[in-house]
This record gives structure tokens, C-alpha cells and sequence, in this order.
């Protein structure tokens, strides 16, 4: 097997992983075969003494919490679940506890698993074995590599064709989704008969740090960050990934610009009378919404209005009554029952009245103060609901 | 040697490898190697878990034969976990040792 065809296949394996990650192990595995080669061993034995692809992506994946039985299986079908418990965030690392295998991890059991060479264990791999890797099917059960059969061959292209087509026709429905949105857009500006520049606050804000060179100014936060995922200590190392970045961010910046800046031109010189007529019927929907929201609203607070004033009623009544009991106690008359309810009904349908009217004389002072964004209705509404 | 054997203690050859001093993949292999016979694919996946548990962290150095290695450095936690699994390896093969040679349990 070549390197190029063994870092391919351990790259499908892996493709559940980050990008990042995918291509930190693969350039660990690229340099040692380079270094066992610079030793004077061909590309071929550098790579035998790694095993069989599967069990290593296996392994690898393991290491990152990752159901590797179901994540290896799926791989073959093109598609990769993330399996509950797999851990794995977006920083592509799968925590767990500082104990030995931490949490689903197999252990040291499956690092053997049936990868040594024949020769070296004289008996069949054991690892390779267990239920799960040879569940679905793997022919590298016995831990060395057996050639590819034409069906193999067969198979694997035609795998490598399908995706290619599958992702042609996403690229396709893509941009034939993206033609249709600007078509739609462009039919509705002498609706509107306003720009887009204020369609796409976030634009501009990346506007701030494009240069006219093409180039998006960067922030010390990307280099940081690459700094800091990488744990490059060499700052020129850094500054490349930077520039990468750099450059990436500001050609999709300016094509974006492009984009809209020739949007805009458009719908500016289709304004004027199919806009005013389209202003004037927005205009007229909004003003009859807020009618019948406010209708609903006076209704609403007319309501809660009465009630308040229902318990404030019922509270002044309860009021009478204790005072009369507590008279009638202090004469010697066993009603200490009766004030008791007395007292607890005062209480609450006064808590009740309060409760309304303090609602109402907040929404006062609000709109006396005009500080709050929020209108008094929608807060009314919410303390109600 | 029994494979079975190897899995038990790769992981304690690789972090006292590292304790004695930082190493790149290739390298630690090579060390490894001299211990036990190991399977060289094997060890990468090792030296991830055990990054990704936080017993090692990488840092990148300049080589002049070729693209910057990625060192691995053995952090406190790593130092912890090493010592404890050096004493649970020396109560083991303790143990072991006295059965096989007839002392009993």
C-alpha cells in the first residue's frame, strides 16, 4: 500500500473527527513514515508495520470517545453518527475523568488488538477479534493486510463515484438555490424600494477590517487562537496560519460585498412610484394592526382594572368585619374563628388590589419616565400571562 | 512476548519515556521499541488519549531535517497518573511474582 493511499483510507475513517484533528494525525502518521524512510525502508514496509488501516482508526477513534464500532460501520455507508456518550465537542476532544480509561474508553485490552504482525504474537490477533470490529464484516479479522479483490476494487470506486456525484448535485442545488434567492429578491425591490445595505448589519461590521487589497485585517484573537490550538511556539508558523486565514475570510468578505453593492444599484433604480404605492400598503396594514391591538389591549387592562377594584371592594368589606370582631373579642364574644378568616381574607383580596393597582401606577411612572424600551402593554402581558 | 503482557504496561513505558524527557512520535516509538516489541501504529493512538486526558500537552519545535515536530510533554496531572500506575505495577508484578514462585496470595 502507498502512503498517499494509506493516509487517504485512515483520512475516511477518521472524517467523523475535526478537520483539525484529521490533519494533525495524519501528519503525525506522514512524518514517521518519511522518517522511517529516510532510514532506508520503503514506503511499503513503513507502512505494513502500522497494521491494518481500520483497527488503527479504530484505535485512534477510541481515543476520542467515539463508538468506533458503529463510527467505522457508518464510514462504510458514507454517512457518521455521533453516538450518545461519544463526547466529542467542538473542540474534537472527548473528556473524562484522569482515571485509567476513562469513560467508554476500551482500554489497553484493544490496543493489541490482533495489530501485530503474526510473526511477532505467533497466534491469531486477539483484540482484532472482539465482536465489534469483526461484527460487520472486516476482512483484516486476522490483523494483516489481505490484497484487494476486484470486488473490493469494484466497490470502493464505485463508493468514491457516488459521493463525487452526490456532491456535485449539492454544489449544483446550492447555487441553483442561491441564483433563485437573488432572482426573488430582485423581484420584490420595487415592493420595498429600499436597499440592502442595512438587510446585512453583520456585513457591515466585517466590513470594518476589510483592507482594499483583498485582505481582511485580522485580529490578534485568530492569532491567538491558532497559537493556542496548535501550540505553535514558532511565531512565524503562526503568522502563516494567519495570513491563511486571513486571506480566506477576506475574499468571502468581498465577494459578499460585490455581491450586495450590485444588488443595491439595482433595486435603486426601480423605486419610486411601485414603491411609494408598496410603503403606502404597509403603511395602512400596520396602522390597522395597531388598532386592533390596542383595542385588545384597552379591553385587557379594562378588565384587569375592575377586578382590582373588585378585591380592593371585598378587602374594605373584610376590613369592617375584623374591626367589628376584634370589638366583639375584646368583649368577651368567642370569635377569635371568625377574625382569623377575617384577617386572611383581608389580606389576600388586599394583596390581589395591591398587586393590580401597583401593575397600573408602574406602567405610570414607565411611560412618565419613557426610559423603558419595552411598552408597558407587552409587560402587562407577560406578568399577566 | 504475550501481547497480553504488552497491553498492561505500553501506557506506563510511554509516560515514563516522556517523564524523562519530552519526545516526538517517532522517537518515543523507538524508545518504546526497546523495551517491548510494539506495533507502531498503536502508539499514536495511545499518545492521543492520553493528550486528550490531559496527561500530555504538545508543543511544536523546528527541525532542521524537515516540517516542525510535535513534542509531547508530560503536565502535572500526567505525573500524578504516572506514579500511580508505577505502584500499582510494582504491587502487581509483587503479587504475581510471589503466587508464580509458590508464596501464596
Amino acid at each position: 500500500m502507498s502512503k498517499e493511499r494509506f493516509l487517504s483510507e485512515l483520512r475516511e475513517y477518521l472524517s467523523i473527527l475535526e478537520d483539525q484533528e484529521q490533519e494533525d494525525i495524519l501528519a503525525e502518521y506522514a512524518q514517521h513514515i518519511d522518517m522511517k524512510m529516510l532510514k532506508g525502508l520503503s514506503e511499503e514496509e513503513a507502512i505494513r508495520d502500522f497494521g491494518s488501516v481500520k483497527e488503527l482508526a479504530a484505535e485512534i477513534l477510541a481515543a476520542y470517545h467515539v463508538d468506533s464500532e458503529h463510527a467505522l460501520a457508518a464510514g462504510r455507508r458514507g454517512i457518521w453518527p455521533v453516538t450518545p456518550g461519544s463526547g466529542r465537542n467542538n473542540a474534537g476532544f472527548g473528556r473524562s475523568e484522569p482515571g485509567r480509561h476513562g469513560r467508554g474508553l476500551p482500554g489497553p485490552g484493544r490496543i493489541f488488538g490482533g495489530v501485530n504482525r503474526p510473526e511477532q504474537t505467533g497466534q491469531a490477533g486477539s483484540g482484532a477479534h472482539e465482536k465489534g470490529l469483526s461484527a460487520y464484516g472486516t476482512e483484516e479479522a486476522e490483523g494483516d493486510e489481505r490484497p484487494e479483490t476486484f470486488f473490493g476494487r469494484f466497490c470502493r470506486r464505485g463508493k468514491e463515484l457516488l459521493l463525487r456525484t452526490l456532491r456535485g448535485m449539492q454544489a449544483g442545488l446550492c447555487w441553483i438555490g442561491r441564483k433563485c434567492r437573488g432572482a426573488a429578491a430582485w423581484c420584490a425591490r420595487p415592493f420595498t424600494g429600499r436597499g440592502t445595505q442595512a438587510d446585512s448589519p453583520d456585513v457591515d461590521e466585517e466590513y470594518a477590517g476589510l483592507l482594499e487589497d483583498g485582505e481582511y485585517a485580522g485580529s490578534d484573537a485568530v492569532a491567538k487562537n491558532v497559537k493556542d490550538d496548535r501550540c505553535v511556539t514558532n511565531e512565524e508558523s503562526a503568522k502563516r496560519e494567519c495570513h491563511d486565514i486571513n486571506v480566506t475570510n477576506g475574499n468571502a468578505l468581498r465577494r459578499k460585498k460585490d455581491g450586495i453593492r450590485e444588488t443595491k444599484e439595482r433595486s435603486s433604480a426601480m423605486g419610486g412610484f411601485f414603491g411609494a404605492i408598496g410603503r403606502g400598503m404597509v403603511q395602512m396594514w400596520q396602522w390597522m394592526l395597531d388598532c386592533c391591538i390596542f383595542g385588545l389591549r384597552l379591553c385587557w387592562n379594562t378588565g384587569w382594572l375592575l377586578f382590582s377594584l373588585l378585591c380592593a371592594g371585598i378587602a374594605m368589606v373584610m376590613l369592617l368585619g375584623v374591626g367589628m370582631t376584634i370589638v366583639l373579642l375584646c368583649c368577651g364574644y368567642p370569635f377569635t374563628g371568625i377574625f382569623i378568616t377575617g384577617l386572611g381574607g383581608l389580606l389576600c383580596f388586599g394583596a390581589l388590589a395591591a398587586a393590580g393597582f401597583g401593575m397600573m401606577i408602574r406602567k405610570k411612572k414607565e411611560n412618565e419616565d419613557g426610559t423603558k424600551g419595552k411598552r408597558m402593554e407587552e409587560v402587562h402581558y407577560e406578568q399577566t400571562a | 512476548m504475550n501481547p497480553q503482557f504488552k497491553k498492561g504496561v505500553l501506557e506506563l513505558i510511554v509516560l515514563e519515556s516522556v517523564r524523562r524527557k519530552d519526545m516526538y512520535g517517532y522517537e518515543l516509538v523507538e524508545e518504546v521499541s526497546e523495551v517491548i516489541d510494539v506495533n507502531e501504529g498503536t502508539i499514536y493512538p495511545l499518545l492521543k488519549r492520553l493528550t486528550n486526558e490531559r496527561y500530555f500537552e504538545t508543543y511544536l519545535r523546528e527541525s532542521s531535517e524537515g516540517p516542525p515536530r510535535k513534542y509531547y510533554h508530560l503536565t502535572a496531572a500526567g505525573i500524578l497518573y504516572l506514579e500511580r500506575l508505577a505502584a500499582e505495577w510494582e504491587e502487581f508484578q509483587a503479587r504475581v511474582n510471589a503466587f508464580v514462585r509458590g508464596g501464596g496470595g
